[in-house]
């Protein structure tokens, strides 16, 4: 469990990492290396060199506007969870933060990170997806944003490309009449979701709903964004009611089996989880 | 007064140092010298048809690549079979390299030699190994099959071993009833914290070979590597100094990795490191835990047990380096506190191309107490009798110790229980959970839970032989040296053995400083394992202790010219009793023990030849006297002694996702006399966490290649303490009879009976039967489906 030799760079500025980052062979981007370090490790991962971005002050700032959030890429976790501009801003962020493994690894891992890192059981990747937020990214032929539904390709696999970095990932924050909410279901405290559900639910001026969305972690190869407009559009949550949400998702979702769960209880629990976090928006 | 220690809830010495990163395990040891490199097999059953290593010779950095042709003189040879036993007529043990065959995946093949593990691993990159792999024998089903894990063991089967108390046949033939359970346990592994790691160095100028290793049992590393090194003993030491956990792993030496640092460093003069990383320890360290057992239980209607007949079926693994003393646990701990006037067991242990199987805490208990438990709560459903009631009626009384159980133990010797009053520790465990309110807590559950409740009891023989020893030294400057040869592995025997010493000698707690698992200060040890420690070690220092304080006493006397019968010491001062003014420090005494030619201090004046006036007739020390105030003490048991416990446990099962949650775990423990409450307390909730681990967290999932799929403890789930609740504990204290300090062992008994207990409350909460551990939310889930299916 030792890593093969790489040579480290730490970039002084964006620009420099970029620069490297297009001139260097085999080079990965190091951020919290709290998913990278693992791999290199088990020797799944062997680049050749690693850029450093985590000491960038340009890259280290959350910033809120009249109707976004952003959030550099060496912010970690913790600074979002910390953050009470980001948290009164979009209480979702912080919501989903808590979920995220474990204080020690959230004080280095930072959310682009795990945005980069593409993994379909990561909370932020289903908040962007269900939010349709952005990333935007750098690179010697310059920047370029990329909306969340087209960020993930796969399991582990984003669409930046090879000489390309997120610089910062920003979130559109909820209308005064729109509610959301998370939950999940792990193993052990802190560990990835076996399934899990962020709902998003817009309420017209008669509570009514307007819309309705979730997103879900660890059912697919990317984040699976369903939307409950044509069940909800007009009526109440609490009026179409558990089993119908229960029997659309089962219909919806086709999760894969793994060692903590079947193809059949994940399917289960990711509808469970898609109908507790819309309960929780009523 | 010195005030007592033994018995009071004294803090652990051990916890200043280790809290603070000032601990010495064996992977902090040295860093110049080279590192050990293993290539492992990713086949669990395979030929080796070549290896190549050519091109990772030229690596820089690398001493050495070795394969099994080229290992020198007895490093040939298979490991050695630890512990023989007449049943076991195919034992198979492992080569230090692998010879020809691999036989699951992660058997050693190649030793790589360098700077470091670094280097040493670019270097395994470059090896390549051509395999022939075949099928492999994974789990009970496909060792009873027709593949083999060893060409000459047909059937997979190891060992075959029957024993009986009574007529079994005779009474279920008679029996008003008999039911049938099939109940199956899976794999899990203690997963110690640091896995298995030597250290050695070779002094040629003063011919030492000196190995600092993460072991229970130094003595067993000691002799292993200098028998088949083929040097003196007394050429070789060992040590533990901190060991970050061991569960058993650490006693099934030798491992590979011990022999081959130990021949490393002679061989290229340099010190040689092996620290195990933790994908090696879940692919070779041992496992243990899969067994699938068949009962048939015949009983009266009262529910009393006419008769017990277990079969059951043992996966040892691929190699059986520890003979077969988990199975063996199994068949004669499954009666627990129950009269079972006829029990036949019968097992086979077989081979399958896994890790090799080996005691982990507990060693084979949970599965007899699974087995018993199961039956006795299946019993009471089948009655429709309470499940505490029918536990009562079939409870070995308190008036009827020793209670000889009619079987031989894992020690060779008959099973007789000393002492135990289970009745009791039920009554408190049932109050303690309040076991007659459940049904109103239950009519109060919230919607989307279901609530259950279970209680289980176990027997543990404890405190096994042959012998430990300890040695007690009165230092001049009044520090009381102790030694014992077992290693502790994070039990707090520095902190329970001064307590001890200090009580039996008189001197304060603080003035103890106890060494462990050091050759170099006490050649002569077994090990810690199978909860002994305490009992074997403690009534040895004990003994070493009470030793010393006659000695002491002989030579205030003359001193004082007192009668030794007046004397006592007290606050570490021998003095005429109850005359404080009329006495000696001991540290004085010390001085006065060991009589000097030269002086180089006050105390060393104090003791020269010319000092004292003495008899002019008589030599410095009279005929049959040592110098020194030490003494050495042993203690060896006629045969173990059994502690026992009662747990209970209520949970509430979600209804939506199938989790388990815990709302209370109690427990009522019998260890006899408590030598230290908190250190016991800290054995029990770190063996029921372990417990709650193998029931509701942990397996190893093999495919059926062989491969473990969860080799990392993000894929093996071992629970973090946000899983674990507050454990409850009281105890009980019936003494044992067996040795002076009246103890039993206690380092065990937690994790016994979780998996029954828990299975027990499900079960009540779900109302399905509950036969298998470890119990998953997903599996709950489809258990679910199925039973609502069957009951449409
Ligand atoms: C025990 C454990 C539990 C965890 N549990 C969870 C969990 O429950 N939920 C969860 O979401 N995550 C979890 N994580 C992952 C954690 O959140 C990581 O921190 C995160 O996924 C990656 O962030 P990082 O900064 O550490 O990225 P790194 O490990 O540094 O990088 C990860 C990958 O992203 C790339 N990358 C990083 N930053 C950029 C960038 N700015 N531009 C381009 N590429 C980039 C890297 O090159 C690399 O390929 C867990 C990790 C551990 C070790």
């Amino acid at each position: 469990m030792k890593p093969s030799p790489f040579s480290y760079h730490p970039a002084a500025s964006v620009d420099e990492a970029a620069q490297l980052l297009y001139e260097l062979e085999d080079a990965k981007i190091l951020a919290g290396g709290q998913s990278l370090i693992p791999l290199m490790n088990f020797r799944l991962a062997s680049p050749m060199h690693l850029i450093d971005i985590s000491g960038l002050a340009e890259l280290s700032e959350i910033k809120v506007s009249e109707t976004e959030v952003e959030i550099g890429a060496s912010v970690t976790h913790s600074q979002v969870l910390q953050s009470e501009q980001a948290g009164s801003a979009l209480p979702l962020l912080v919501e989903a933060e808590k979920l995220i493994a474990h204080e020690v690894i959230r004080n280095r891992g930072t959310l682009c990170g795990s945005l980069a890192h593409a993994d379909p059981a990561g909370e932020m990747t289903a908040v962007i997806s269900v939010l349709n937020g952005r990333v935007d990214t750098a690179s010697v032929s310059g920047g370029r944003t990329i909306e969340a539904t087209d960020l993930f390709e796969g399991p582990l696999q984003s669409s930046l490309r090879e000489d390309e970095l997120i610089v910062s990932a920003t979130f559109p924050k909820l209308g005064p009449r729109t509610v959301s909410s998370f939950r999940e279901v792990a193993r052990r405290h802190g560990d990835y979701a076996v399934a899990g559900a962020v709902s998003v639910v817009e309420y017209d001026n008669n509570d009514q709903v307007q819309s309705a969305r979730a997103a879900f972690l660890s059912v697919g190869p990317v984040p699976t964004v369903v939307s409950f407009d044509d069940l909800l559009r007009g009526t109440r949550i609490e009026d179409v009611g558990h089993s119908e949400i229960y029997n659309f998702l089962s219909s919806q979702l086709e999760p894969h089996g793994d060692l903590q769960a079947s193809a059949d209880y994940r399917r289960h629990l990711a509808a469970e989880m898609g109908w507790a976090s819309l309960e929780a928006c009523i | 007064m010195t005030t007592q220690s033994f018995g009071k809830a004294i803090r652990r010495t051990e916890d200043d140092r280790l809290i603070r990163g000032h601990g010495s395990f064996t992977d902090d040891a040295g860093s110049a010298g080279l590192s050990l490199t293993m290539i492992r097999s990713p086949y669990a059953n395979a030929r080796i048809l070549s290896i190549d290593v050519s091109e990772a010779w030229d690596v820089e950095g690398v001493q050495a690549v070795l394969t099994y042709n080229d290992l020198p003189g007895r490093l040939v040879e298979p490991l050695p079979l630890l512990i023989p036993h007449p049943s076991l007529v195919a034992p198979r043990t492992q080569y230090i390299l692998a010879k020809e065959h691999v036989r699951y995946v992660g058997e050693a093949v190649v030793a790589i030699f360098a700077t470091d593990r670094y280097v040493g691993e670019d270097a395994a990159e470059r090896v390549i190994v051509e395999y022939e792999p075949r099928e492999a024998v994974v789990g009970i089903d496909a060792a009873l099959g027709p593949n083999l894990v060893h060409d000459d063991v047909p059937g997979n089967v190891a060992a075959d071993h029957v024993e009986h108390v009574g007529n079994v046949d005779q009474a279920l033939v008679g029996a008003p009833h008999v039911l049938e359970l099939d109940l199956d346990m899976e794999r899990s592994m203690g997963s110690s914290l640091e896995g298995r790691a030597s250290h050695a160095t070779w002094d040629r100028h003063s011919r030492k070979l000196r190995i600092q290793n993460a072991t229970q049992t130094p003595t067993s590393v000691r002799f292993a590597v200098a028998n088949i090194l083929e040097i003196p003993d007394e050429q070789v030491e060992v040590f533990a100094i901190d060991v970050g956990g061991g569960f058993g792993t650490k006693v099934i030496h030798p491992w590979p990795e011990d022999i081959l640092t130990a021949w490393g460093a002679i061989e290229y003069e340099r010190p040689v490191k092996f620290t195990e990383d933790r994908v090696e320890h879940f692919i070779s360290s041992s496992h243990e835990r899969a067994q699938r057992h068949q009962i048939k239980v015949g009983f009266d209607d009262e529910g009393r047990i006419l008769g017990l007949d277990v079969d059951f079926v043992h996966d040892n693994g691929a190699y059986t380096p520890y003979g077969m003393i988990a199975p063996l646990i199994t068949a004669t701990q499954l009666p627990g506190p129950y009269k079972l006037p006829n029990y036949r067991v019968r097992f086979r242990s077989v081979y399958t191309n896994t890790v090799q199987v080996t005691p982990y805490r507990g060693a084979a208990r949970p599965h007899a107490v699974f087995s018993m438990e199961r039956t006795i709560d299946r019993i009471a459903a089948f009655l429709d009798i309470d499940r505490a009631e029918l536990r009562r009626r079939n409870f070995i009384q308190p008036d009827e110790f020793p209670y000889d159980l009619g079987m031989i133990f894992q020690d060779g010797r008959p099973a007789i229980y000393d002492s135990g009053n289970y009745p009791e520790l039920l009554e408190k465990v049932l109050a303690m959970i309040d076991w007659d309110g459940f049904p109103e807590r239950r009519s109060q559950t919230p919607s989307g839970r279901r609530r259950g409740i279970g209680v289980a009891c176990y027997v543990e023989g404890t405190g096994l032989g042959p012998y430990e020893g300890g040695h007690v030294r009165v230092e001049t400057g009044g520090k009381v040296q102790v030694s014992t040869g077992l290693a502790s592995s994070g039990q707090g025997h520095h902190t329970v053995f001064a307590q001890i010493v200090a009580d039996e000698l008189g001197v304060p707690f603080e003035d103890v400083e106890v060494v462990t698992g050091d050759t170099r200060r006490f050649q002569y040890a077994v090990g810690t394992f199978a909860s002994r420690a305490a009992v074997m070690s403690g009534n040895a220092v004990a003994e070493a202790a009470r030793l010393v304080k006659e000695k002491a006493i002989q030579i205030a006397a003359e001193a004082l010219e007192a009668n030794p019968d007046d004397l006592e010491i007290v606050d570490a001062q021998v003095q005429v009793k109850g005359t404080p003014a009329r006495g000696i420090p001991l540290a004085q005494v010390a001085v006065l023990a060991n009589p000097l030619r030269y002086s180089f201090s006050e105390a060393a004046r104090a003791a020269t030849q010319f000092a004292g006036a003495g008899d002019l007739d008589e030599p410095p020390i009279k005929p049959g006297e040592d110098p020194g105030l030490e003494a050495a003490g042993w203690y060896s048991p006629v045969r173990a002694t059994f502690a026992s416990g009662a747990h209970a446990v209520e949970v509430e099962v979600d209804t939506a996702t199938s989790e388990v949650e815990i709302l209370r775990y109690c427990v009522v423990h019998d260890c006899g006399r408590l030598i230290n409450p908190l250190i016991v307390e800290g054995q029990i909730h770190g063996g029921v966490a372990q417990g709650i681990a193998g029931a509701l967290y942990e397996k190893m999932a093999y495919d059926e290649d062989g491969n473990l799929q969860n080799a990392s403890f993000m894929d093996f789930l071992m629970p973090y303490c946000t899983e674990i609740p507050e454990v409850e504990i009281d105890h009980l204290e019936t003494p044992s009879p067996l040795n002076p300090l009246g103890i039993k062992g206690a380092g065990e008994a937690g994790v016994i009976p979780v998996s029954a207990v828990i299975a027990a409350a499900v079960e009540d909460a779900e109302g399905f039967q509950i036969n298998h551990m470890p119990l998953f939310p997903s599996e709950l889930h489809e258990m679910r489906l199925m039973n609502a299916e069957v009951s449409e």
